[in-house]
């Protein structure tokens, strides 16, 4: 069975912070306020909110891959 | 798929003919009534016919209408200068900190205030800002008639920005609001020499303000307020200078309460101009999850800011266009956040959006670093004023008052209130 693994592009991340707002349980932001991933590959169950948070990222700094 | 589906419905003049916009096109200025009033119609011709269009205003700019180019330009520090950051400039010497300043500096300033704007420091005090909000609404409570941009969506972000982060007396709110309009919105009946000449003496007022209040807490002892903090950080082991500190106050006071303000004031206009925005919101209103995706919807949908300049520091071809030095952008984030080529049904408020990667906040090193206090402000509001504030109509002899300048939103919005007893049973609903 697949999984999804979540990468973010510390690069681009500018501390939006909506992929927390969207998968609290796949992402935290750190006291600067720059995003970090929490789980990884994504718990069974989280596939929709990991890509809410794809999808949520306005710097297009996130990306998901299947492995 | 969403439950909303209405067009715009817009209280605004009938829409102008092409020429007439493309004539307005040409002189287009944040600062220009006609500008504000015709907003829709002129991005949507900008986006279509002329993505970078030239205004002849305030000495010439092009102005970048489409999400991409919107996009791209915001991450191009290379190639261009944030200073200064507004059409025409502050006028300012120096850059002011941190939006006026480009890498690597940028990045040593910002940091300074990171932790204090982060998720997490904003959600400590979500409880200071809930009860701004309800001393503001128990202010309305029982009245037949409010000026709700004042009594409500100026003071919220106000009062968050002075009292809960600068720790700034009630006595001052006043003073420092006026203060700060004259930077924020110059009239635009006057010239750019006079608006420049009384901001410029607004922006010295403050700085006394801020010398004597930093002042007083060096000698009674620092708290945990921005300028105690901004007073004992350092950097590369220095400092900061005390016009650095007032500098950067200058900044976080208007970019912390005339935006959020300008969001809210639209927004509670729109309550009496489309009520069924107001019957979406309140039926989402108690959950936290439809509530984020609605937040991000409105500020897609209302941006406070309407554009920010970029300076073009080394020749480039940008948007098919030859830009050569000294050449002025100004980032057009309330057209972008309509461009059918990223949102599909741009001109339609969808509560549920997804994806929405609207640039109301801004994109790249400048993103608004008060967006997390913005939105909590935002959702502490609508969860409050929603069950707790009766329905209102415009007051039948007034008339909102819309005003431009570096934010577009309403200053005055005097309102009739329905029976306040309609809503006493649902107050305190929710989660």
């Amino acid at each position: 069975m697949s999984m999804l693994k979540i990468a973010i592009d510390a690069g681009k991340c500018e501390g939006h912070a909506r992929c927390v707002a969207r998968a609290s349980e796949l992402f935290d932001v750190d006291d600067e306020g720059q995003s970090f991933v929490l789980a990884n590959p994504v718990p069974a169950g989280q596939e929709d909110a990991a890509r809410s948070a794809l999808e949520a990222c306005p710097e297009r700094a996130i990306t998901i891959t299947e492995v | 798929m969403s439950a909303n589906q209405n067009p715009t419905g817009h209280a605004e003049p009938e829409e102008a003919d092409s020429a007439t916009i493309r004539a307005l096109i040409e002189k287009f200025s944040v600062h220009n009534r006609e500008s504000l009033e015709n907003r829709d119609a002129i991005f949507r011709e900008m986006r279509e016919s002329c993505p970078m269009a030239r205004s002849s205003a305030h000495g010439g700019f092009y102005a970048v209408s489409r999400y991409k180019d919107v996009y791209a330009a915001a991450h191009k520090q290379d190639v261009f200068s944030s200073f200064p950051v507004t059409i025409p400039p502050f006028g300012n010497p120096t850059p002011m900190i941190p939006i006026e300043m480009d890498p690597p500096e940028h990045r040593k300033y910002r940091t300074l205030v990171g932790t204090q704007f982060s998720p997490n420091t904003i959600e400590a005090n979500e409880p200071q800002l809930r009860a701004i909000v309800n001393t503001l609404i128990e202010n309305l409570q029982g009245r037949p008639q409010a000026d709700l941009a004042e009594e409500v969506a100026i003071a919220l972000p106000l009062r968050a920005i002075l009292e809960v982060y600068l720790g700034v007396p009630e006595k001052d709110w006043a003073m420092l609001k006026k203060e700060f309009l004259y930077m924020l919105e110059p009239d635009p009946e006057k010239s750019d020499e006079e608006n420049n000449e009384r901001a410029m003496q607004a922006g010295l007022n403050c700085s006394m303000y801020f010398a004597e209040l930093l002042e007083e807490r060096r000698t009674n002892g620092f708290g945990d307020d921005l300028i105690s903090h901004l007073a004992q950080v350092e950097i590369d082991g220095q400092r900061l200078t005390d016009d650095e500190i007032f500098g950067f106050c200058l900044v976080l006071v208007p970019a912390g309460f005339d935006t959020t303000a300008s969001l809210l004031s639209r927004l509670l206009l729109m309550f009496t101009e489309r009520p069924e925005v107001r019957e979406q919101l309140t039926a989402i209103v108690d959950d936290p999850d439809k509530l984020d995706l609605a937040v991000e919807e409105l500020v897609r949908y209302i941006p406070p800011q309407p554009g920010v300049a970029r300076n073009v520091t080394t020749p480039t071809t940008f948007a098919d266009t030859e830009l050569a030095v000294g050449d002025r952008l100004l980032l057009l984030w309330p057209s972008a956040n309509r461009d059918p080529e990223e949102f599909p049904n741009p001109d339609e408020l969808i509560l549920d959006r997804q994806p929405n990667r609207h640039l109301g906040f801004g994109s790249g090193i400048h993103r608004c670093l008060g967006s997390h206090l913005a939105r909590l402000e935002i959702k502490i509001l609508l969860q409050e004023f929603l069950h707790r504030v009766p329905t209102y109509a415009v007051a039948p002899d007034a008339k909102p008052l819309w005003h431009t300048g570096n934010t577009w939103g309403v200053s005055e919005l005097p309102v009739v209130f329905e029976d306040w007893d309609t809503v006493g049973a649902s107050a305190g609903q929710g989660e």
